[in-house]
């Protein structure tokens, strides 16, 4: 099938049935929605909702909650514009510029100049990935055992370095991640793994409950700590939502460098949305002929990151979909979410559930446009959500959390677990550790065991094998140059923290 | 000055590597169920082990946990705990209402307006949840079903 043979019959599957239709839209209502308030994410939205979709078809199911992670883009910005609060970490540069434009009574365009740019960056990224996902899916037919390892290898090493906090933090909780993926049934022998007798542990920690405690219980914790009914001040009355002449003029760059950076990032392990909207804003600061504006209102500030957001959030999807390797935290819960309804993504699901692979392809195009819908028009609904007290929906939020938990086996058993890794996610942010290298090492620990023990027996133990495949062997000189390259600044940055020491002494 | 998580992770990669190492390594032809445990748990029993000896460490134990904070962090873990233990036995309904209306309480709402909220809450989120199709605990309130 080609590719404009696969949209149509992507098309075809989603406008087909109106159901379909209907969970494309659910998920980028719920996203606007989860993006507009503070206080959870899209993984914990997503984490909170697969337990809901046992019901739906594998298609329904992945339509609504990719629409959730790409509408939470499109939603975070609004709370960033009007009331200084990132709705999701995506958005938190656009606080800056943002809400100055608002204060000027220019939060309008500002809302407006956002939409527009991520339904443009949306679109382009739509397209490249629509473009690249068919070759590239077939050259990963030909990948063994051997590459899977070094990709994996490579994504997670990436993920750690790319991160925004400390490499070796981020490495250590790869590792805690992998290895509590193992608790459960040995794959091969069928033996117990650190079950302890428990019969629910046999199966292994199930991804759902761990991951919402430490995104959505952790996070509801830490805003209890300091939980203090703050004053916002709302810019309700939101005009001129269209951009001006001018305004495009000066967005309009901004937009196509947002959408190529995100695009960029968003495939790499570790990049994605959050990473992308802060380069995007950098770059802009850095082109610009009058980056004094910066900070105070340049619609440049807005346009670039909300762009870049978005393309980076749709860009994530390529080497969850041709490679079946997810490069962020978000695509992880997705990649679960797959396995779940018995559906491997990778370069098979093209050839295997070709109706999943276009439907999603098509799903993104219709999403898009739904967005535009939802965000420009229905403002003013969004900005009355925005007046709900956080302390009325603090409980919900928690009740969302125990249901969600529970509902995946029925059983109060996930529920401890999420507590557990709730109470573990608190105390991680305490001390700058990061819960995204955990879940995605949690997520990959399974690939990247059955292929190192596939590829060992393939060579009767000999590790050469990972080295003597050229695809395999160019990753893992990748790695080992990433490696080097972080201890390399690792040891500049200790020997300038004791020439520090020795000149105060 | 130390760090906790360190610590923990640590005390977990022992605990793991002797697992591991029990459950049998195997050999390179042919890895047993603990070879790639066993690896993983090394890892970061040396990169735990070289913060812990050469890192400062990062924030003070009290400034990390500030005590007011603390305690509403601890009642609520409580009620969270409480609230897995009622709902096989109480139903969802009167698990979730006794629930919302403690976190509604510690959260400044008065004692009557939130008992008027957790009851809307938990009615309005139970009827949510059987219609998107969550079978939920009835308890001795199944006769609203």
């Amino acid at each position: 099938m080609g590719i404009f043979e696969g949209l149509l019959f992507g098309f075809k599957s989603i406008l087909g049935d109106p159901y379909n239709l209907l969970f494309c839209f659910a998920g980028t209502l719920i996203g606007t929605l989860v993006g507009v308030l503070p206080g959870l994410g899209p993984v914990g939205a997503m984490g909170i909702l697969i337990p809901f979709t046992f019901h739906t078809t594998p298609l329904q199911s992945i339509v609504m909650l990719a629409g959730i992670y790409y509408g939470a883009m499109y939603g975070g910005s609004t709370t960033s514009i009007l009331v200084r609060i990132p709705g999701e970490a995506a958005s938190v540069i656009t606080c800056i510029d943002g809400y100055q434009m608002a204060l000027q009574g220019r939060a309008g365009p500002a809302l407006g100049i956002a939409a527009i740019g991520s339904f443009i960056a949306g679109t382009i990224a739509i397209l490249a990935l629509t473009l690249v996902s068919v070759p590239l899916a077939s050259a990963a037919l030909r990948f063994g055992p051997p590459e899977y390892f070094s990709l994996v290898c490579a994504g997670l090493f990436t993920f750690a370095y790319v991160g925004q906090g400390s490499t070796h933090k981020a490495l250590m909780m790869c590792l805690a991640g992998i290895i509590l993926a193992y608790i459960g049934l040995d794959p091969v022998y069928g033996s117990p793994r650190f079950a302890s007798g428990i019969p629910e542990l046999y199966e292994g920690i199930g991804l759902v409950p761990v991951a919402m405690g430490l995104f959505g219980i952790a996070e509801l914790l830490e805003n209890a700590e300091k939980l203090v009914e703050q004053k916002r001040d709302i810019f309700s009355k939101v005009r001129n939502i269209w951009p001006t002449a001018s305004d495009w003029m000066q967005a309009k760059w901004a937009i196509l460098r947002g959408s190529v950076t995100g695009l960029c990032l968003g495939v790499l392990p570790g990049g994605g949305a959050v990473l992308s909207s802060f380069v995007s804003y950098s770059i802009e600061k850095k082109v610009s002929k009058t980056p004094e504006r910066f900070g105070k209102g340049a619609i440049e500030g807005v346009a670039g990151p909300e762009s870049a957001n978005n393309s980076g959030a749709i860009g994530a999807m390529i080497p969850l979909l041709t490679l079946g390797i997810p490069p962020n935290v978000v695509m992880a819960v997705l990649f679960s979410a797959f396995l779940i309804h018995g559906v491997q993504p990778g370069p098979l699901l093209l050839a295997n559930r070709p109706d999943v692979f276009w439907g999603i392809l098509a799903s993104l195009y219709i999403g898009n446009i739904m967005l535009l819908i939802l965000n420009l028009p229905l403002i003013g609904m969004w900005v009355q959500i925005l007046k709900i007290p956080y302390k009325l929906l603090f409980p919900i939020l928690f009740i969302l959390c125990l249901v969600g938990a529970y509902s995946v086996n029925h059983s109060t058993f996930d529920i401890y677990i999420m507590i557990l890794f709730g109470i573990f996610g608190y105390i991680l942010r305490k001390y700058d550790y990061e819960g995204a290298p955990f879940i995605l090492g949690f997520v990959l620990a399974p690939l990247l065991e059955d292929n190192f023990r596939q590829s060992l027996l393939m060579s009767d133990g000999n590790f050469m094998i990972f080295l003597s495949r050229p695809i395999s062997c160019a990753v893992l000189i990748f790695v080992f140059v990433l490696v080097l390259f972080s201890l390399f600044t690792f040891f500049k940055r200790r020997k300038e923290e004791y020439n520090q020491f020795k000149e105060k002494e | 000055m130390f760090d906790i998580v360190n610590i923990f992770l640590f005390l977990f990669a022992i605990f793991f590597a002797i697992g591991a190492y029990r459950l049998g390594l195997g050999s390179l032809k042919s890895p047993g169920p603990g070879f790639v445990i066993f690896l993983a748990s090394m890892v970061l029993l040396i990169s735990s082990a070289y913060r812990l000896l050469f890192s400062k460490g990062d924030i003070p134990l009290r400034l990390a946990f500030p005590r007011k904070g603390l305690k509403r962090v601890l009642l609520i873990i409580i009620s969270l705990l409480l609230y897995a233990k009622l709902m096989p036995v109480g139903g969802y309904l009167l698990s979730t209402f006794i629930l919302t209306w403690f976190l509604l309480f510690l959260n400044g709402i008065k004692i009557h307006r939130a008992i008027v909220l957790s009851v809307m809450i938990s009615l309005l989120s139970w009827y949510g949840f059987v219609k998107l199709g969550c079978e939920l605990p009835e308890g001795f309130v199944d006769f609203l079903r």
